[in-house]
């Protein structure tokens, strides 16, 4: 097996969250806020959404902010928010809320994004299916360079450069990942040292890319090895 | 009946509610091709109005429980209008959605809106510079701008601070106020991410508006040392330093004596050092398959390729030199599974990456592919990743048209038609053509933001 700490398992809680959004109910509700926006609702934007909506509620789970009472409740605001996002500016990466953190940016601390992990356990055979995936369509090279490294970090700890980067003890050691990854796949100029704050920002960002694409590589690998979805292109 | 408040006269197009989950949603317009802009409001009510056309309200959304006290609808509506639509929507048919736990949540069908073209336009063709409502949906659109992680932090400064100033003097800008602290706090953290070449860049009547607007937010909110004061200050001086640089047109500027001179774009890129201790390992060139790499090209290694396996988990690729930008890729030649990705950078007459690859592959278990990352073609994109592409291309003409007109916006507009029409969204399609062969645009402002993009883009080219 590989992964990250079994501590930070949300499998249970992502497989409640997927057999909501797949269910009929939970598909027409994707159509029906689509179609709110006047966005065609064709079967790939309709599995897209599922998917990014996945994505928010599991992460919705992984800082406590649902539990699995709220899960019908969540579904509904996140495919909401996720469909309102794609004509507005939440796809940018930051929170809309002038009161809030600007977590995704970063700007809360310099070394400390929001999480450190991927948001599920990474077992052998999909750390395999997700080598697979690295090329869907949007892929990112550096970010695709990220995850490779990031994957086999994950399975063979010994491959980790000797002279990769490693976080202070304050920090989470599995984020030692993430650095080694990027390290070790080109992004050199985000680990000076002395580190200023804005480097530090700039890294905590390229971090949190590094996470979110390997969350939505195993949430899409879940929905199409497990509910069919995404499946060429669309519900089988 | 609903009130005759300054807001109200400007959503007088709004009238749709509904109820989703725990919201209360008052539906106007569909955002148009450059999708929309959307400011969130202390107590989490939603503001969202068009991008390219402020005045156009799309969405306020509240609270369902305590809407009818909501400050924003109130603003918006007037006491007597929030209670209408709280109650309109309670009342309103609806479907409800059960969920595996029970019933959670009412919809209605009264949110199937489609865009109409010809309204859209005729509402753009009939506003003047001077509507209360494009004031109002400025601030919204500032908002955006300010949060917009895509922009330089020079830029998204620039919007904070004009969202601050304009706040002051617009309905709905008072709701503002009571967070206008924590927006100084997160613009003032950006200043650390701001380089004096940048200021520089600026032209003298940019630069002083820019001074200017810092200045002055920062007088009225953290006091005269704030980092937004310091960065106005370096501005005034970088727009003092070179007058007799540039002729400046006099109507143009606040400050005749003042200008500014571009300077270089800054960038650095760590160069790849080949081990020279270590003796190669020369292998046979693998044929190169295009399947693998949907969002670029793979092409034949011309003529040389030499691997080094510097440590059982460190490969060392160089390959002859080439113009343009290329990556390697390893691959698990039993699977096809791609194991390690890297970026080719010059060294030499040759191109090297280092790349990581599981210390337990066998050098006869994988092959070596060089590729070409192209991002310019949508073809390939998922359909969420094309939508987010013809908003971002809209948005960007958006700016483009504010700032030197329509006419200097045309292949913008073009490309946005071309990823709307890619999506299958006909509606948006025909509404960017529309705009880009000529059809109306509302008269709205450049904002200071929008200056100081287009003046650091115009820098990198």
């Amino acid at each position: 097996m590989v992964g990250t700490s079994p501590s930070h398992d949300l499998t249970a809680g992502a497989i409640a969250v997927l057999d909501r959004l797949t269910s009929d109910a939970g598909h027409q509700h994707v159509i029906h806020c689509l179609r709110s926006c006047a966005l065609p609702s064709t079967p790939a934007l309709v599995d897209d959404v599922i998917v990014e909506a996945a994505l928010r509620i599991i992460g919705d789970i992984a800082d406590g902010s649902v539990t699995p009472d709220d899960l019908d409740q969540s579904m509904m605001c996140a495919v909401r928010a996720v469909v309102d996002g794609l004509s507005g500016p939440a796809h940018m990466g930051r929170s809309t809320t002038p009161t809030g953190n600007d977590e995704r940016s970063g700007i809360r601390s310099g070394d400390g994004p929001p999480r450190r992990h991927p948001l599920v356990f990474i077992d052998e055979a999909t750390a395999r299916r997700i080598r697979r995936r690295v090329d869907d369509p949007g892929s990112v090279p550096w970010i695709t360079a990220a995850v490779l490294a990031y994957l086999t970090f994950l399975e063979r700890p010994d491959s980790i450069p000797v002279d990769a980067p490693v976080p202070g003890p304050d920090v989470d050691p599995d984020q030692g990942l993430v650095w080694s990854a990027l390290w070790a796949t080109g992004q050199w100029a985000l680990f000076p040292d002395p580190c200023p704050e804005s480097v530090a920002r700039r890294r905590a960002r390229h971090a949190q890319d590094l996470l979110d694409r390997i969350d939505e590589l195993v949430v899409r690998d879940w929905l199409a090895t497990r509910y069919g979805v995404g499946v060429d292109g669309g519900r089988p | 009946m609903i009130d005759e408040t300054l807001v109200s006269m400007l959503y007088d197009i709004l009238g749709v509610s509904v109820i989703e989950g725990r919201r209360l949603h008052v539906l106007g317009s569909v955002a148009g091709p450059a999708g929309s802009s959307t400011i969130t409001m202390p107590d989490g009510g939603v503001w969202e109005v068009d991008h390219l056309d402020p005045a156009i309200p799309i969405r306020l959304e509240v609270d369902v429980d305590g809407a009818d006290r909501s400050p924003l609808l109130i603003a918006a509506f007037g006491g007597d209008g929030a209670l209408y639509l709280a109650d309109e929507a309670i009342s309103a048919p609806s479907d409800v959605f059960v969920g595996s736990t029970g019933s959670v949540q009412v919809e209605s069908d009264s949110t199937m809106r489609r865009p109409s073209r010809d309204a859209y336009l005729n509402r753009m063709e009939s506003r003047s510079r001077d509507d209360p409502d494009l004031m109002a949906g400025r601030i919204v659109v500032l908002n955006d701008m300010s949060m917009d992680t895509r922009a330089e932090p020079l830029v998204r400064i620039a919007a904070t601070a004009e969202l601050l100033l304009k706040a002051y003097g617009v309905s709905g800008g008072e709701l503002l106020m009571p967070v206008r602290t924590r927006i100084l706090e997160m613009a003032n953290a950006l200043v650390s991410d701001v380089d004096d070449d940048e200021v520089a860049i600026l032209d003298a009547r940019t630069a002083t508006r820019f001074a200017s607007a810092l200045i002055r937010v920062s007088t009225t909110g953290r006091g005269s040392e704030s980092p937004l004061m310091h960065l106005g200050r370096r501005a005034r001086e970088f727009a003092r330093r070179d007058t007799h640089r540039i002729a400046l047109v006099p109507s143009m500027v606040h400050d005749p004596d003042e200008a500014g001179v571009p300077m270089g774009v800054r960038g650095d890129h760590p160069s790849n050092t080949p081990d020279v201790d270590t003796p190669a390992v020369l292998l046979p060139i693998a044929p190169v398959s295009t399947e693998s790499f949907p969002a670029g090209t793979t092409e034949p290694v011309a003529d040389y390729l030499e691997l080094h396996r510097v440590t059982p988990a460190h490969l060392k690729v160089s390959v002859a030199r080439h113009d343009v930008e290329r990556w390697v890729r390893v691959i698990d030649d039993r699977d096809g599974v791609p194991l390690a990705q890297a970026p080719l950078g010059p060294y030499d007459l040759v191109e090297v990456a280092d790349l990581v690859v599981p210390s337990d592959v066998l050098d006869e278990n994988f092959r070596v592919e060089v590729f070409t990352p192209s991002d310019s073609c949508s073809g390939g994109l998922r359909p969420v990743e094309l939508i987010r592409r013809a908003v971002v291309r809209g948005r960007d003409a958006a700016r483009t048209t504010r700032v030197h007109g329509a006419a200097s916006a045309t292949s913008e507009w073009v490309e946005c038609a071309g990823l709307w029409a890619a999506v299958g969204d006909s509606e948006r399609e025909q509404l960017a053509r529309a705009i880009a062969e000529g059809g109306p645009v509302a008269p709205i402002q450049p904002y200071l933001a929008d200056e100081i993009a287009d003046a650091l883009e115009r820098s990198e080219r």
